[in-house]
């Protein structure tokens, strides 16, 4: 295993974090002994660099070089535009948190609590203790990820969301995720999610930085149950500034005859890396993963995306598509992974990119693990420029080159934003991006 | 349908027998003076020697590589190993009577006899063929005829004595030894190959061809073929490789180098059938083979076809270079296993030059309790202007026992690239059987149709000679092997 460990100085303040995160928190003997499990799993593994084969595009030291403090204090209060981000989608339950805690005064709690049991993750661990313990860590104590097990092990902010069973939220959950720091700092936080048997949610997860310059590095894990007949969508948008490093990982189970629509969009942040992990454990288990790259500039992006059939008759369906204008650059990395017993699988994989500048980069990695017979499996890749009849057709109709080049890019990110089933939400991003490309 | 299943599964090796030719064999292990044992009994000049040399103090510093491969396999004991094996007695052979006659038995078993070849000499669709027994070329053929055309076909040990200026310049100029592993230790220890040139403006009037097998037990094979194709030339190139059934498994790492100059193209063709391993996983051949072309000049062209049906491992990723501006490099491949059966197996494409193209099909097909990999790596420099490339790679599953992967590389730093990656996988339709079975074919019979046609795409690019064999080893790793 190679790895890069983190430097000696951080070392240091790196299990200092840790031990007194583990003192203050106060959680059941079983959960200490996870978050244990879990530091001990990053020591052996490390930060990632790029002899790592799952972060062979995407190395992490120089990042983690600049990180100054590992436990950042908890902030209360940030001046922010909160209007703005409400502006999204009026009708929902908006949620705001600064790295990682809960802003009551500003958040639709009351409203919010007379539909769904929700409260912060540090206050799931006592009001429902079974529930906590039961959910956290469970399978992403298994993903060989270095971040995944040092926000398991250290993180203790972020949101408890628990749908009871036949519950249908009336309207969608919106938690917007802002960050400031002073210091380079480290910000984990950590949710998770539980639709029970038959119960339906929206879910819609924002994330945005309160100062367009700083630095830190964000590293945040949900984990995600669906039971039975249950049916969530969780959409993400990520709109952070262009310093900001975020790195996500999302661990989602999924039970007989569920659903499960994700949907990642990334325009902001300098350096961002998506792990999205779907085990599909029950039969019939039905589940749309999509996401959408807008990079310019700088930025990076890396989208791992981990689909795992172990039980016959499920499907999954996949839709990335990227844009990389400038010295941006990215990666996509899909798998698909059929166990043994999964017969009649059928899963489904495309990825799109497009590049516009001589600088930018693009490297996909469309992966197929299959132990299984009877199954369809398939994957698409490719990558290209911007057809030249469209654009000549455009033009021949009285557009100018820009508008028309616009209006093609648009396009193209739209088959993605139209999977979204949040009118509003998804009218926002069609403009955001017609903005972005100022159509 | 299970009894086809297990019929097929059970079938012995065909191509297992050892001749008792004698050997003239190296000792156990391996260390300098191995390698100058090598090198002096091949009695070659200091700079090979120098090469070797250099190549193994490489390798002591390397590492196997063990992780990425999605294989799994005992550790090899590389002092295990005898290095040099060379069928005794080892003078020069003017005429086939001089020919041990053990050894034209032998090709007679292996369905190339060179009786046959000499006497057609001089038709023109014969293939001259450069026999290489335990890695030492025991006879090339059809030599005169070529070196009338000026095209030079002769073991590698050959070249090394008579055309040394050649060998210098292009050896490792593909494959420098520091490439990998497997390549480090072939460019140590490589006991002979083939070795082809093609001057300038000459189209080769024949089927080239080599045909490898190793003989001696616990043996390995350590062949290099080096092919140099001069400007607006044509050759095409067959390979044919089996092994006796031996429990242990036997190493080959070899290294197959190919210059393609200006508007030259070279046409490489593989039929893998290294003996596979029994039906419970013993013994079988370890195939770790470092094979690259370079399109060196502008409108050059490799193509490369394979297969693969052999080895209990197979390691192995035949790659071009575009360089030259308008170069086209191809792949087409269809790798079988079948059993306990291993193949992690693909190709790369690197773009550099402007304009370049690229198409990979590539077929998998297992069965039993075996593991197809495709591994391919598609890579557009910055600045390689419209490179263009098209891969597909289906997979075909048969029994629930057996693993078909897919791990494509696409690495893309121009924006003028238009690179489409397309990969399937699924099982022979029940449809399909049942339309073939109601209009009178047997499920066997139903199922050769239907692999056929699925492989039909590469088979088509073999040349005739080969197609019929690879046809034939199709069916008889495959037949009714669909439960």
């Amino acid at each position: 295993m190679s790895t890069t460990l983190p430097l000696l100085s951080q070392q240091q303040a790196l299990s200092d974090a840790f031990k007194s995160v583990s003192s203050l928190l106060d959680e059941r003997i079983s959960l200490k002994t996870l978050r244990k499990k879990a530091w001990d799993n990053f020591t052996i593994l490390g930060f990632p660099n790029k002899s790592n084969e799952e972060y062979k595009y995407s190395g992490t030291e120089k990042l983690i070089e600049k990180i100054e403090c590992w436990n950042p204090e908890a902030l209360t209060t940030v001046d922010f535009d909160f209007d703005k981000v409400r502006k999204i989608n009026p009708n929902a339950y908006h949620l705001f948190l600064i790295n990682g805690k809960l802003m009551p005064v500003v958040s639709d709690i009351e409203l919010l609590e007379k539909e769904c049991s929700f409260c912060s993750l540090s206050q799931a661990a006592k009001d429902y203790p079974e529930m906590f313990e039961k959910h956290l860590g469970q399978s992403s104590i298994h993903f060989q990820d270095a971040f995944a097990q040092i926000n398991l092990a250290l993180a203790h902010e972020g949101l408890f969301i628990h749908m009871k069973p036949k519950q249908k939220l009336h309207k969608t959950i919106q938690i917007n995720q802002i960050f400031t720091t002073e210091t380079p700092s480290f910000i984990q936080t950590h949710h998770i999610i539980i639709a029970e048997a038959l119960s339906e949610a929206n879910i819609i997860e924002t994330y945005w930085s309160a100062d367009n310059t700083i630095f830190y590095f964000g590293n945040h894990l949900t984990e995600i149950a669906v039971s039975e007949q249950a049916q969530l969508n969780y959409y993400r948008l990520q709109h952070e500034n262009t310093s900001a490093v975020h790195v996500s990982t999302i661990q989602a189970t999924q039970q007989k005859d569920s659903h499960f629509d994700t949907n990642t969009i990334s325009i902001g942040g300098f350096w961002t890396r998506n792990n999205l992990n779907i085990i599909l454990e029950g039969k019939n288990a039905v589940s749309h993963l999509n996401g959408l790259q807008i990079m310019s500039h700088q930025q990076h992006i890396d989208n791992h995306t981990l689909v795992d059939h172990e039980v016959p008759h499920c499907e999954s369906n996949q839709l990335y598509k990227g844009i990389f204008n400038q010295k941006s650059s990215g990666v996509f990395n899909g798998k698909i992974f059929v166990r043994k017993d999964a017969q009649k699988t059928n899963a489904y994989q495309s990825s799109k990119n497009m590049l516009l500048s001589e600088n930018a980069t693009i490297n996909t990695k469309p992966q197929l693990e299959i132990y299984a017979d009877d199954v369809k499996c398939s994957h698409g890749s490719s990558t290209g420029k911007i057809d030249e009849s469209a654009l000549f057709y455009l033009q021949a109709r009285g557009l100018s080159t820009d508008s028309a080049r616009a209006m093609l890019m648009c396009a193209f990110a739209n088959d993605v934003i139209q999977t979204i089933r949040i009118e509003p939400f998804k009218g926002y991003l069609e403009s955001l991006i017609e903005d972005y490309f100022n159509l | 349908m299970s009894d086809i299943l297990h019929e097929v599964t059970s079938s012995e090796y065909k191509y297992g027998f050892t001749s008792d030719i004698e050997m003239d064999t190296a000792p156990m292990g391996l260390n300098e003076d191995i390698i100058r044992f090598i090198s002096k009994k091949k009695n070659e000049p200091d700079w090979m020697l120098e090469f070797r040399l250099k190549a193994f103090a490489k390798w002591l510093t390397m590492n196997e590589p063990r992780n990425w491969a999605h294989l799994k396999y005992p550790a090899i004991d590389f002092q295990k190993i005898i290095y040099y094996a060379a069928p005794k007695p080892k003078k020069q052979l003017n005429s086939l009577d001089e020919v041990d006659p053990e050894l034209l038995k032998t090709f007679e078993k292996l369905g190339i006899s060179l009786e046959e070849q000499k006497r057609l000499s001089g038709v023109s669709s014969n293939i001259a063929v450069d026999a290489v027994i335990d890695s030492v070329s025991v006879k090339t053929t059809f030599k005169e005829t070529l070196a009338e055309k000026g095209i030079i076909f002769c073991s590698f040990s050959e070249a090394v004595q008579e055309h040394p200026d050649l060998v210098k310049k292009y050896m490792g100029s593909v494959v420098p030894y520091t490439d990998n592993f497997y390549a480090a230790l072939n460019s140590a220890v490589f006991t002979d190959g083939s070795f082809c040139y093609i001057p300038k403006g000459v189209r080769c009037p024949m089927e080239l061809s080599t045909y490898f097998r190793i003989n001696t037990a616990g043996t390995g094979q350590f062949e290099r073929t080096l092919i140099i194709a001069d400007e607006s030339s044509y050759a095409s190139y067959l390979e044919g490789c089996t092994a006796p059934k031996r429990d242990e498994n036997q190493l080959h790492a070899a290294i197959v180098e190919i210059i393609a100059h200006k508007n030259a193209e070279v046409k490489y063709s593989t039929v893998q059938n290294w003996f596979p391993g029994d039906k419970n996983g013993n013994g079988g051949i370890f195939n770790f083979v470092t094979k690259r072309g370079i399109c060196f000049g502008d409108n050059s062209k490799i193509s490369w076809t394979q297969v693969e049906t052999g080895s209990a491992i197979t390691w192995k990723y035949p790659s071009v270079i575009l360089k030259g501006n308008n170069s086209v490099g191809e792949f087409y491949s269809v790798a079988v296993t079948n059993n306990y059966q291993q193949a992690d197996t693909g190709t790369k494409m690197i773009h550099l030059g402007d304009n370049t193209r690229s198409t990979i099909v590539s077929k998998g097909i297992s069965a039993g309790f075996s593991n197809n990999s495709y591994r391919g790596l598609v890579r557009v420099a910055k600045g390689a202007k419209n490179a263009r490339n098209f891969s597909q790679c289906d997979s075909l599953l048969m029994g629930d026992k057996c693993g078909a992967h897919t791990f494509p590389y696409i690495e893309i730093k121009d924006p003028s690239a238009v690179v489409e990656h397309e990969a399937t996988t699924s099982k022979i339709g029940e449809d399909q059987l049942f339309y073939c079975k109601q209009r009178g074919l047997d499920t066997e019979k139903a199922i050769g149709l239907i692999v056929n046609g699925y492989c039909k795409e590469v088979l088509n690019q073999l040349p005739m000679e080969f197609a019929v064999e690879a046809q034939k080893l199709l069916s008889v790793s495959l037949e009714g092997s669909v439960g």
